[in-house]
């Protein structure tokens, strides 16, 4: 019995010997001749595919500037709260951090405005190139640039038009609902018919052939989360022609204004023609059942699917005619004989540097790096695996892009035609939890946890103000300004 | 003198080592419940016990009352009569108990990050195993975690997997070494095996099961983990357990002071139960010592 | 001979059931290591395949390759946040039970300590490490771990000494041995058992826990249930390097509790009747 525990001990005592004597690196003396020989420069990434580019970058740096990239990834669920923590601590932990820009009013006190670089450089950087959508719901706030765009993420409407261009179909829509099946839709009323009538089950039949799986005409990602994104693209249209998060003036939240209970209904309107358990589905759930089986008619997503359009799976059914993918802007609400449809910029990924960083010329310089206009950026935005979305004119525009992957102009066309109708996210201080009291009750709305959508939005209108009590509403109200700004 | 001293000696180290640790996060715990602590916003004002009324107020902290409720009564219920149903099986084994109790033990080492991830793997919807089994019963697949109705129902059946190992090895111990005098006096009585079970093994098991559902409850009302990794407290917040509660207070919404003064709410149950835990183990020493 | 049979089919019945029971209990963990060693096209299929021809150690050489630091950060924390528990159980449980120091408040405070709850204290455990420089190094987790798994040393070993007679001691106390050879020769080799449970269940804690890890680190002392906890997402459920990783991260403890089985049983049992 002793032996043994001698034996574990000293099995234990080798092993965490190893990892001390692991983690020494030899330091090799070198000519001090590169511009920032020895300075470290640490980034926050969000962690999986995004933080990719930066390892892979990080021997060319060492090569080029003599710089150690240290990338810390923290996941989706606690980038926002651990970098708050840090740079509210001051800690200078971080020289580079990437966040989601919706977060700028809580991180502003803390983040370097790179105007004096750009002024410096020249616009190296190529702030000129970004799309103005980007710029404008991404970088710009109060008029400085504080950070550069590194995903230009947004929403487009997906749906099968090989499904849509079936004329069996398209007469027997048009028998049942007394309009041509229209393509793409345009508005969430026509939505919710279309997805009525092309919801079918296994054996029945679609596009004149037999369904091998049972088939779906609308899905949201509905999990628990960020399940708001979905709700805000029918929130914005339904307070068309002028819509907005809070009143401008008073900054007392229109989030309970009929409008968008009329939204929040047609939410739930649509769960009973989406597939089962969508309410926990996150990306690669809606990916996977849109994309590679083949069992949903119309969703909205991120640019993933547009840049992936040449591998969507055939219909669910026995031979299936070949697939295509159909782009739009998100469907669009008719007020007044006019349609408003918009595309919600997602406040995405950017890049800034820290106030409290040591390095921040060298931070600078790998920003430049990874983000100016070149064939490195340009090739991490190609990659579908890294998940950087286009977002500069010298990617919609690319030449290399479009010889590479036949097809993909029709995509960078639509996206740039949908993005002209670009809005942005709610961006101030609190942001996160303004749009997670938003998310809890639209998901408890969803699962049954409220009698009527108007009761779910009340209650997030009562939390809004309170948050704005907690942060000082006449602050917020300017806050609110600067993302129009 | 000197061996009050020496043994004095031998406690100091620890009590200084736990007072260094835990006393700052007390004490900042405390002053931050009744203060609007936000880590983003410079100060931080007095309110007094603010915190504790808009906390009582808020309807998802009853809500997270009642998940965290219905988590105790079931696991306890379930863990119990499982466990105490494996154990029983067992002790009819004396021979093969030897390799079927340590691999039954397996599921308690599982860690609890890996647990919830499981239970994304099997009771996955479209190509799970569980919803193939059921498939080939001729039932409906079910939507486990991702359903308002079976959320909370797949959170219990994780962790009764594995925690039942627990309260099984315990009862079982407890089995072991009840004295064997009652059970032949009963079989001389002519009792049947329920009778005896009834009447014998229960109220000589009571310490034990007390004991369990003491240390069962403590843990439930600080879980955490499998939530955090399946469901996030959705749908709705059908799975918000009370220190899910809390974290998203205090690490999310930035709410410190909120999330402490909630802590403080869990923390009363808790030394209520804590004190009862202790009260029953200073009872079991009398016993054994009066023997 | 009728009794004998009678028994015979009773105890084939109990077994069966035992068997399937056995069944449920593991396939959980079957499936992920199954996950963990499909070829990636075969992952998420329906029908689920339930054994595969093709196994692959792909995703086991990623984990390997992404994950192997986190292990070893983890195996770290937990030795030593097990050892400083079973260094102060062991001398102040001794104390405790031999000389009643404190009378019952102080070792009521020490046990009480085992129910903060952790949700609380990571804000200010934050700061405090923030202060001492010590965000991102494994001290920092053996630090706040040691708030749990010292109490529950301290409390466990209490009561195990409290087991050895006090007559035992006194005796060889008598023949002339000293007091540390008496605790060697005497409470020790009685009490092992317990320690070596003791020991086990701070290691499974230790390594088990999630919250202290994720504030306190950044990515030098990360440990396997944040690693597990992150991979979760990306970009799409990677279910095949997840399996991977988190069987790294559970196969230890388990072979661990099966070398240690025979103390594992008996230790409970002592344990458990406290």
């Amino acid at each position: 019995m002793k032996k043994l525990l001698t034996l574990i001990i000293c099995f234990l005592l080798v092993l965490s010997f190893s990892v001390f004597a692991g983690g020494k690196k030899e330091v090799a003396p070198e000519e001090k001749a590169k511009e920032f020989e020895g300075v470290k420069v640490s980034v926050v990434a969000h962690s999986g595919h995004h933080a990719t580019p930066w390892y892979d970058e990080a021997p060319v740096l060492k090569e080029k500037y003599g710089l150690d990239l240290n990338v810390i990834e923290i996941t989706a669920d606690e980038i926002y709260s651990r970098v708050v923590l840090e740079l509210t601590q001051r800690t200078g932990a971080y020289d580079i951090v990437q966040y989601n820009s919706a977060w700028i009013g809580d991180y502003e006190p803390y983040i370097l405005p790179l105007d004096d670089y750009v002024v410096r450089d020249n616009d190296a950087i190529g702030f000129a190139d970004l799309l103005p959508a980007f710029n404008k719901a991404q970088n710009l706030w109060g008029g400085k640039k504080v950070s550069v765009t590194l995903d230009g993420d947004t929403f487009l409407f997906y749906y099968r038009k090989d499904l849509f261009q079936d004329s069996g179909e398209q007469s027997a829509f048009k028998a049942k609902f007394g309009y041509a099946l229209p393509d793409p839709p345009e508005t969430w009323q026509q939505v919710v018919d279309i997805a009525e009538f092309f919801t079918r089950k296994k054996g029945e039949k679609l596009a004149g052939r037999t369904l091998t799986k049972d088939f779906y005409g609308y899905a949201d990602q509905a999990k628990r989360g960020r399940v708001y994104y979905w709700y805000l693209f029918r929130f914005v249209p339904f307070n068309a022609p002028d819509p907005h998060y809070f009143d401008p003036k008073t900054m007392e939240p229109r989030i309970n204004s009929s409008g968008a209970v009329a939204a929040l209904e047609n939410m739930k309107e649509l769960l009973a023609y989406s597939p089962p358990g969508v309410l926990s589905w996150e990306w690669d759930e809606l990916y996977a059942a849109a994309m590679n089986d083949g069992t949903v008619c119309m969703w909205i997503h991120w640019t993933d699917e547009g840049r992936g359009f040449n591998t969507l799976a055939p219909l669910a059914v026995e031979s299936a005619p070949a697939p295509v993918l159909g782009i739009s802007a998100s469907p669009g609400v008719e007020v007044g004989g006019k349609v408003y449809q918009y595309t919600i910029v997602d406040s995405a990924w950017v890049a800034s540097i820290c106030k409290d960083s040591k390095n921040q010329d060298a931070a600078y310089a790998v920003l430049k790096h990874m983000f100016g206009p070149g064939p490195v950026n340009l090739g991490y935005i190609m990659d579908p695996q890294i998940g950087w979305d286009p977002s500069r004119y010298s990617h919609f525009n690319s030449k290399e892009w479009r010889e590479k992957i036949p097809g993909i102009e029709n995509y960078l066309e639509l996206e740039l035609k949908a993005l002209e109708q670009g809005y942005p996210m709610l961006k101030i201080p609190g942001a996160f939890e303004y749009n997670d009291v938003l998310d809890l009750n639209v998901s408890k709305y969803l699962a049954g946890d409220f009698p009527n959508a108007k009761a779910a939005l009340d209650v997030v209108a009562n939390r809004w103000n309170e948050l704005n009590k907690k942060f000082g509403a006449e602050k917020q109200k300017g806050f609110y300004a600067k993302i129009w700004q | 003198m000197t061996v009050k001293k020496r043994a004095l000696m031998l406690v100091l180290p620890t009590v200084v080592v736990l007072a260094l640790i835990v006393i700052f996060p007390l004490v900042f715990s405390l002053s931050v419940s009744v203060r609007a602590y936000d880590i983003r916003i410079p100060e931080h004002p007095f309110i007094g016990f603010g915190n504790w009324i808009s906390l009582l107020k808020n309807p998802d902290f009853y809500s997270a009352v009642l998940v965290t409720g219905t988590m105790i009564l079931a696991e306890l219920f379930f863990e119990l009569l499982l466990g105490l149903c494996v154990a029983l099986l067992l002790l009819q084994l004396p021979r093969s108990r030897k390799i079927f109790q340590p691999i039954l033990l397996i599921p308690m080492m599982v860690m609890p990050v890996v647990v919830g991830y499981m239970g994304r793997l099997v009771f996955e919807v479209r190509s799970g195993p569980i919803n193939y089994f059921l498939n080939m019963l001729g039932l409906e697949s079910l939507c486990w975690h991702a359903s308002p109705d079976l959320a909370l129902i797949t959170i219990l059946i994780l962790r009764i997997w594995r925690w039942t190992p627990f309260v099984m090895a315990v009862l079982l111990a407890g089995l072991l070494s009840l004295p064997m005098e009652p059970y032949q006096s009963a079989q001389v009585d002519g009792a049947n095996i329920w009778q005896i079970f009834i009447h014998i093994t229960i109220p000589m098991l009571k310490p034990i099961i007390t004991l369990v559902v003491i240390m069962r409850s403590l843990e439930i009302l600080q879980t955490f983990d499998i939530m955090y990794v399946l469901t996030m407290g959705g749908p709705g917040a059908k799975t918000m357990t009370l220190s899910l509660y809390a974290y998203i207070t205090g690490f999310r919404y930035w709410d410190i002071g909120q999330a402490s003064a909630a802590a403080w709410l869990i923390m009363i149950p808790l030394s209520i139960m804590v004190t009862l835990f202790v009260k029953m183990m200073e009872k079991g020493e009398k016993i054994e010592q009066a023997k | 001979m009728n009794k004998r049979n009678k028994l015979l089919i009773r105890k084939t019945l109990i077994s069966i059931v035992m068997v399937l029971i056995v069944i449920v209990s593991l396939f959980p963990i079957y499936w992920m290591l199954l996950t963990s060693v499909q070829p990636r096209h075969e992952l998420m299929n329906y029908p689920p395949n339930f054994y595969t021809r093709h196994p692959t150690l792909e995703f086991w050489k990623f984990t390997f390759k992404e994950s192997i630091l986190e292990f070893f950060n983890s195996l770290v924390i937990a030795f030593f946040a097990t050892i400083a528990a079973i260094i102060c159980g062991a001398t102040s449980g001794y104390a405790f039970a031999r000389y009643k120091v404190g009378g019952d408040t102080l070792p009521f405070w020490i046990l009480s300590l085992k129910f903060f709850p952790p949700v609380v204290a990571i804000v200010p455990y934050f700061l405090m490490m923030r202060t001492l420089r010590l965000i991102d190094t494994c001290t920092a987790v053996i630090i706040t771990h040691m708030i749990i798994t010292v109490p529950f040393a301290v409390w466990m070993i209490k009561g195990f000494i409290q087991e050895v007679p006090r007559e035992l001691e006194e005796a060889a106390m008598i023949d002339g041995c000293s007091q540390l050879n008496v605790i060697r020769i005497i409470t020790l080799p009685i009490i092992a058992p317990g320690l070596v449970v003791t020991a086990l269940f701070c290691f499974i804690w230790s390594w088990n826990d999630f919250m202290f890890a994720l504030i306190l680190t950044r990515n030098k002392a990360m440990t396997i249930p944040v690693a597990i906890a992150g991979m979760r997402e990306a970009h799409g459920l990677m279910w095949g390097e997840v399996s991977a990783t988190a069987a790294l991260g559970t196969i230890p403890i388990i072979i661990m509790a099966i070398i240690l089985q025979k103390y594992l049983v008996r230790g409970l049992s002592l344990g458990s009747i406290k």
